[in-house]
């Protein structure tokens, strides 16, 4: 009797596509208990009755496979695809390019998984961005090991009061500063309303920005996130949201 | 194995899509073995397409003159530019023998986690032609795919501030597709985007 090859059943969402070979496609998966792998689906570009195979739709799937190449059995849709129109699919694709750079390929993210299903939702919903995405940012960063803890100094351990000056330490957290010439640091004020989430007022969201923006930096190597350019050209607002 | 010139020859034909080197040795053997002439001609031809053919500077797409067959058609209506992501969906459309405006063939879509952003799809040459020529409509017809859409987004906005109507082809059923076997997010936009039955 042939061996069966053992069969993976997971709930997943389609990071990325590309095309290869003739009809199949070449997917990044984020699985719930398998975390990022990649696979192959086949015949899946001229499907008649639409593909499966596409970001932002909750999926059942199985697939084989030993090698880090896997090949994907069945693939069902749990949940379809939000209606993302416009700046929000532009966020989405952000999101994806984020998880993509960021996770490490079958490392298991139950967490991260549960939250980037929960943002989807948010997303197809009429949620301000802002707030969403760099919540999503700070826990992406905690889910990952790089958790920034924003109300202790991290060189003296004192606690960050409302008044001070404070820079980061990308991977370390934050300590105070004496003086602050260049206006790189951040208001303590700020770091205390980050760190419990209430990110409410421009100011903070400012803040806000800025601090993921370089808490992240150092993980995602030296090639810059491309989905950014997406909103180049867009008014000042569109273009404080990444 | 056979030789510096046969195997040069099984390893230049891997650079076909889908050829392995089990198809590259099978390619090569027969043309040597039966087909001389039929070889001669295939690599004229491809000497001839590489030297010789270049980018349309309308369209984009690919033509040996300064202009493709269809940009240089005078019968073809001026007010319309069709943008596809590539050569082959451009094809497609002029098979279907339904439109009879110009394209502009982007040569990709937008995708981020690849690095392809706005400039590496010629946005602005389109945009360009766009304020250039008159144009009553633009038709987006890229992929519905995430990437595609956001594609389509992308020029869309831009297009319609430049004062240019822009459309969208429609999705949905396919045609001869049973609704049971179409999938949930096809019905879905079929549905929000119905239309009155007259």
């Amino acid at each position: 009797m042939p061996a069966v090859a053992a069969q993976n059943r997971d709930i997943a969402y389609v990071l990325h596509t590309r095309p290869y070979r003739e009809t199949s496609l070449l997917a990044t998966l984020f699985a719930r208990e398998s975390g990022r792998f990649s696979a192959v689906a086949r015949a899946s570009r001229n499907a008649r009755g639409g593909n499966p195979v596409r970001p932002f739709a909750r999926l059942h799937v199985s697939w084989v496979g030993k090698t880090d190449l896997k090949t994907l059995r069945t693939v069902e849709i749990a949940r379809p695809s939000p209606v993302l129109a416009g700046e929000r699919l532009f966020v989405g694709l952000y999101l994806n390019e984020l998880v993509t750079r960021l996770l490490h390929e079958g490392e298991s993210h139950q967490v991260l998984f549960d939250r980037y299903d929960r943002t989807l939702e948010y997303l197809a919903g009429a949620h301000a961005l802002e707030p969403m995405l760099r919540i999503f940012e700070l826990s992406l960063l905690e889910d990952l090991g790089y958790g920034l803890r924003l109300d202790i100094d991290c060189l003296t351990g004192a606690p960050v009061v409302a008044d001070g000056r404070y820079r980061l330490i990308p991977g370390e957290g934050v300590t105070a500063v004496e003086n602050d010439d260049d206006g790189a640091a951040f208001s303590g004020e700020h770091l205390l309303a980050i760190a419990v989430g209430r990110l409410d007022g421009l100011a903070v969201l400012r803040s806000a920005k800025r601090l993921t923006r370089l808490a992240l930096t150092p993980y995602l190597g030296d090639k810059p996130l491309a989905s950014r350019d997406l909103f180049r050209g867009k008014g000042p607002d569109m273009r404080s949201t990444l | 194995m056979f030789g510096p010139l046969i195997d040069e020859l099984i390893d230049a034909l891997r650079c076909l899509p889908g050829v392995g080197p089990k198809s590259a040795q099978r390619v090569a053997l027969h043309i040597l073995e039966r087909n001389r002439e039929g070889g001669e001609r295939l690599a004229r031809a491809i000497s001839d397409a590489v030297a010789q053919v270049g980018r349309c500077t309308l369209c984009r797409n690919f033509t040996e003159d300064a202009l493709c067959a269809i940009c240089a058609n005078p019968r073809r209506d001026q007010s319309q530019i069709c943008v596809v992501e590539t050569p082959a969906d451009l094809f497609a459309i002029e098979q279907s023998g339904t439109y009879r405006g110009r394209y502009f063939v982007l040569l990709g879509h937008l995708s981020p986690i690849d690095g392809i952003g706005p400039d590496q799809i010629g946005i602005d040459q389109l945009l360009h032609r766009v304020t250039e020529e008159a144009v009553d409509e633009l038709i987006l017809a890229t992929n519905l795919t995430v990437e595609g859409e956001a594609t389509a987004h992308y020029i869309g906005e831009r297009a319609r501030a430049a004062g240019v109507s822009v459309s969208r082809i429609a999705h949905g059923v396919p045609l001869g597709g049973e609704l049971e076997y179409v999938d949930g997010g096809t019905l879905a936009h079929a549905f929000t985007t119905r239309k009155l039955f007259s």
